[in-house]
């Protein structure tokens, strides 16, 4: 590994320049799931924001005594604890919400982002720079997520949060809603961002 | 050996204080899901009985005594009947079956004098948001308050779900949601069956 | 009983297609499909995976529920998964080196896979029985071998012949040819119901 990595610097990595997304292409079952409603995507994204975060915490305070053997199997069980209590919280305050999500919930375990930061920066640095990481990697998503989403729901809903926002003549594309518009929506985000050249973040070999 | 017993030592370790963090914060919470479990039940009776309007925002201990004070069950579980105390020829059934995605759990009401429909609420589906989950919609369940179910076609049906945009309701028609064609369908067989079995419970042919 | 397995198995292949419909199992999707050769491999071990960690969760739920400890689901399902996997992988080393060379990196991989995980999480669901399961998890995992293999096999024939613009070179054209494959998909509807 580089020279360690300061959790600022960290942090601001995985919102551009290494956004899990659009770089590393990691976490996109659910970004093409969750997306056709904005409240959504936004409930899913504060849960894996939640779980990245502390999940890397927990897993860099315990980097110096977990076995190198069960290294992965601890991270999952650290990961799942932190779902479930995500999944409880949305049942008990957000149940409408919780129900539309359903499997999705669950599915951040296996989430690659998740995995991804555990195994590759806080399984080797300090708490504070793994929970940035881990913190700034779920925004990173999130905002990713949103982004598709506000195109998903006005154009696929004519809504956004729920509130009807185009116009009565407007006829809903029903593309966007099903499992298609998510594959051509997350294309077409990955094209734009980089068809930036070298500006483009990340701008490695695919 | 050692180290291989350190090993299961230390995944047990893990998986008794993580477990048991788990085990916490559902204790603490078990209450209020278990309560929002029942609030969506009663709040399905409620709705397809039409005494709450579908974007009433009441709370769930308001709901509650709405429910207790205008609502009597009779018989359990899935052949549970809710009668509207005040008018009891209005009486509601669970609506449970297969839908297209899993297993649907819904309410549905009728007026027995006027046959009928009072309204319909779901309580538990796993159709896909954005499509079939649209029956949630008040789009979608508001074709059913004051459509009739007077009339039997040859092959026992009653409620008829047509293309979308299409449907005549004197004929007992409902629209089909867009993009949802099989979701609607099999809500179609879920309601005539619950329909059928309820008509006969309650005596009419 | 037959009918209703055969309808599970028809559905997880094409109109309940687990990646083209229910989008799991993208990220090793994407990455290992432009070989042929690893997607059969990889594909391979995800209905052999499937298959049997279904089952084995049913039977688990059902021991869970006896203890009233349903919400503890995901965190046994993944160590089920995990552990499973662990096994695979050991009892392949000792049986057969050439196997587990060509399969070696897969398996741990397959431990993330959404997919596993998914099959195990829907099964709960829709409330099938360890019988169910089974089929249910061969067909999911057939189904996502069937995708990713179709995949593999544009993606090899893209690489010869299409210029592609070098900002979709990889993951953006794979997504691109899969929201195709999902379209297509979608006209198998009406083939099956689920369960």
């Amino acid at each position: 590994m580089s020279a360690p990595m300061t959790g600022r610097k960290a942090f601001l990595q995985m919102l551009w320049s290494d956004n899990p997304v659009f770089c590393q292409i990691l976490g996109i079952c659910s970004a093409l799931a969750v997306t056709n409603r904005v409240v959504n995507t936004l409930v899913m994204g504060l849960g894996l924001i939640f779980a990245t975060a502390l999940g890397t915490l927990t897993v860099s305070l315990l980097r110096d005594i977990t076995p190198r053997r069960v290294r992965m199997m601890t991270q999952i069980l650290i990961i799942a604890a932190y779902v479930i209590i995500v999944k409880l919280f949305l049942d008990a305050f957000l149940p409408d919400i919780s129900k539309q999500l359903g499997a999705y919930v669950g599915l951040i375990i296996t989430n690659c982002i998740i995995m991804g930061r555990c195994e590759a920066f806080a399984a080797q640095n300090k708490p504070w720079p793994s929970f940035l990481d881990g913190a700034g990697a779920g925004i990173g998503y999130t905002l990713v997520l949103l982004v598709i989403a506000l195109v998903r729901e006005p154009l696929g809903m004519g809504t956004l949060c729920n509130v009807p926002i185009m116009p009565a003549w407007w006829t809903p594309w029903n593309l966007m809603i099903i499992a298609p518009g998510g594959f051509f929506m997350l294309a077409t985000l990955v094209w734009i961002i980089r068809s930036r050249g070298a500006a483009a973040p990340g701008a490695r070999a695919s | 050996m050692r180290e291989r017993l350190h090993v299961i030592g230390f995944m047990l370790v893990m998986t008794i204080v993580f477990g048991g963090m788990v085990a916490t914060v559902n204790a603490f919470l078990k209450e209020r899901i278990e309560r929002n479990r029942k609030v969506a039940s009663y709040r399905a009776i409620l709705e397809a009985f039409g005494t709450l309007k579908v974007d009433d925002e009441r709370g769930a201990i308001e709901i509650v005594e709405l429910y207790e004070k205008s609502v009597r069950q009779e018989g359990v579980d899935t052949d549970a009947l809710f009668v509207l105390s005040s008018e009891p020829r209005k009486q509601a059934f669970y609506l449970v079956g297969d839908a297209y995605w899993g297993p649907l759990k819904g309410v549905m009401a009728v007026d027995l004098d006027t046959k009928k429909v009072l309204g319909i609420a779901f309580i538990d589906h796993t159709e896909t948001p954005g499509l079939g989950a649209r029956i949630d919609e008040p789009e979608f369940r508001n074709q059913f308050p004051g459509l009739s179910y007077a009339k039997k076609k040859t092959d026992g049906e009653r409620l008829t779900f047509v293309a979308s945009g299409t449907a005549n309701s004197d004929e007992q028609q409902v629209d089909m949601i867009t993009g949802a064609t099989e979701t609607s369908r099999a809500l179609a067989k879920i309601i005539q069956r619950n329909l059928t079995a309820f008509l006969e419970k309650a005596g009419v042919e | 009983m037959l009918a209703h397995w055969l309808v599970i198995l028809i559905a997880s292949l094409t109109t309940e297609n687990i990646l083209l419909s229910r989008y799991l199992g993208m990220c090793s999707f994407l990455a290992v499909s432009n070989s042929l050769k690893s997607s059969i491999g990889l594909g391979m071990a995800v209905v052999f995976v499937l298959a049997f960690t279904c089952p084995l969760n049913a039977l688990v739920f059902q021991l869970l529920e006896f203890y009233h400890l349903e919400y503890l689901q995901y965190i046994a399902f993944i160590l089920v998964i995990a552990a499973f996997v662990q096994v695979v992988e050991m009892v392949v080393e000792r049986v057969s080196m050439t196997l587990y060379l060509s399969l070696g990196i897969f398996l741990p991989l397959i431990t993330v896979n959404c997919a596993i995980l998914g099959g195990s999480l829907f099964m709960v669901i829709r409330k099938y029985s360890v019988l169910d399961s089974f089929v249910f998890g061969v067909g999911s995992g057939l189904g996502w071998l069937l995708a990713i293999v179709l995949m593999a096999g544009i993606r090899e024939r893209m690489k010869k012949r299409s210029a592609v613009v070098p900002a979709l070179e990889g993951p953006g054209i794979a997504l691109i040819v899969a929201g195709i494959m999902a379209m297509a998909f979608i006209g198998f509807q009406g083939l099956a119901r689920a369960g």
